[in-house]
């Protein structure tokens, strides 16, 4: 673990001087692969699909905050649905407001969840955005996470019936509806959903207990979890899940989530803040860089271990009281 | 310029660059108001939400609906709509209550400590005026 922590610190101390830029990479790596999956997914609009138009959303998004991501995902794929039919673009955007509307407002801190875990799906990481939403998220991150599936699956049944929805005429764009929203909520969307809510909440609650290493534990029963919905699904509803495929994706993304956790994550790391502020006599423009924290124990073997410092918890701390009494010594 | 303060201020100021969108903002309004204020942006959305599904549902039986519209009771209809609309909403105001609410005891509890920082450092600042006017020999007008 000495060689992972030290990395782990470097990793740290890098993030807190350029965080700004690693912060907009990040971003701008995301709105790639999500921007040009649903291109790979949905290739009926060539306006929609051109790569320039993507780089631009993908700098673009860069630039504004991170839920502007999933923003221009609905944008793309309103925009792909309306090569198919102007019935079909208008369902994809009723869709896609009743979701944000009746779930995503709750939870827009974790809208990136929302376009991060259709591509997880497609390629075989059912398992990843749960898994690590239940580690480092709070538990309403399972509405993110639900929405990102059913939209998955309309996105699916948009590029199966695409051809079938264009030849139908527009007069009977009840058929034409039917064979969208029938395609969407099938029991195999059902089940993916349910299974994807019970990773979030099983995980999430192990990692409540508190106990040491709790996310050792939390991930791979999230992943049998993910895998006992799945089977479950197969024999009681009759889907059509393969069961060496996902236990092969669901394995992969318990891997990937520990390499997360391990090496790779700057989400709570603390970041360079630049502040301006004033009093009666002085401008102050403040850079404050995170110092690295490391403690360090000798170990049995007479060598030290590094370790980093967690940060206390501070939900139960009596702020005022502490405060107040730090005013009476005044 | 004075270091001591400098190191409260800098904490002071890292606190509001990162929360004034959150608990200050929040903080702002009474606990009754801000809590109004979510439910009635709940009450509209959700309505909004409400007849887009009913409009989807209704176009894609349209065949169905127009089939059948002679057997329909129009009063009858029109109370499992409402009632059902009733539920949804009942829901929904719930759901943001229970988070409106918790949202503001944690920013309040957020802006409190903020707060007391604040009056610390108006104190030591108060404190270290007093000593440079008596240094001075500056009279503070009371």
């Amino acid at each position: 673990m000495t060689g992972f922590a030290k990395l782990d610190q470097t990793l740290r101390a890098y993030y807190g001087r350029h965080s700004t830029f690693v912060d907009m990479a990040g971003k701008f790596i995301l709105a790639m692969i999500s921007f040009f999956w649903i291109r790979s997914v949905l290739n009926y609009q060539p306006v929609f699909s051109n790569p320039v138009l993507l780089l631009l959303l993908a700098l673009l998004a860069t630039v504004f905050p991170s839920t502007m991501i999933p923003v221009f995902s609905c944008i793309l794929v309103v925009g792909q649905a309306s090569a198919v039919g102007i019935d079909a673009a208008v369902v994809a955007a009723v869709f896609m407001l009743v979701l944000v509307i009746l779930f995503l407002r709750f939870v827009a801190e974790d809208a990136v969840a929302f376009s991060l875990v259709p591509v997880a799906i497609f390629f075989g990481f059912s398992a990843l955005v749960p898994l690590f939403c239940g580690l480092k998220r709070k538990l309403s991150s399972v509405l993110a996470v639900a929405c990102g599936t059913v939209l998955y699956y309309f996105m699916a049944a948009l590029s199966r019936e695409g051809s079938a929805i264009q030849q139908l005429p527009l007069s009977s764009f009840d058929k034409r509806l039917s064979l969208l929203i029938g395609g969407t909520f099938t029991s195999t969307c059902f089940i993916n959903v349910i299974a994807m809510i019970a990773v979030v909440v099983v995980v999430h609650a192990i990692r409540a207990l508190g106990i040491s290493h709790g996310h050792l534990v939390a991930v791979p029963v999230g992943g049998i979890v993910y895998l006992m919905f799945i089977v479950l699904g197969n024999a009681v509803l009759g889907t059509s899940f393969a069961i060496p495929t996902v236990l092969i994706g669901t394995v992969a993304s318990c891997i990937a989530v520990y390499l997360l956790i391990l090496i790779m994550l700057p989400l709570d790391y603390a970041k360079t803040e630049r502040l301006e502020f004033e009093d009666d006599d002085y401008y102050y423009y403040v850079k404050a860089v995170p110092k690295v924290a490391v403690t360090q124990r000798a170990s049995k073997g007479g060598e030290s271990e590094e370790e980093p410092v967690e940060k206390p918890d501070l939900t139960d701390v009596d702020f005022e009281k502490k405060l107040e009494d730090s005013l009476r010594n005044l | 310029m004075n270091e001591i303060h400098l190191r409260e201020m800098v904490p002071l100021a890292m606190y509001e660059t990162k929360e004034d969108k959150k608990a200050l903002r929040i903080c702002k309004y009474y606990k009754s108001d801000y809590i109004a204020v979510q439910l009635l942006k709940t009450f509209f959305l959700t309505t909004i939400a409400y007849l887009l599904v009913l409009g989807l549902v209704a176009a894609g039986n349209i065949d169905w609906l127009l089939d059948n519209i002679d057997s329909f009771d129009p009063m009858k209809l029109g109370s499992i709509l409402l009632i059902l609309y009733i539920v949804v909403l009942a829901i929904y105001m719930i759901i943001t209550f229970v988070i409106s609410k918790r949202r503001y005891e944690a920013a309040k509890k957020s802006v409190r400590a903020y707060e007391i920082q604040l009056r610390r450092l108006e104190k030591m600042m108060k404190r270290s005026d007093g000593e440079t006017d008596k240094q001075t020999g500056r009279r503070s007008r009371r």
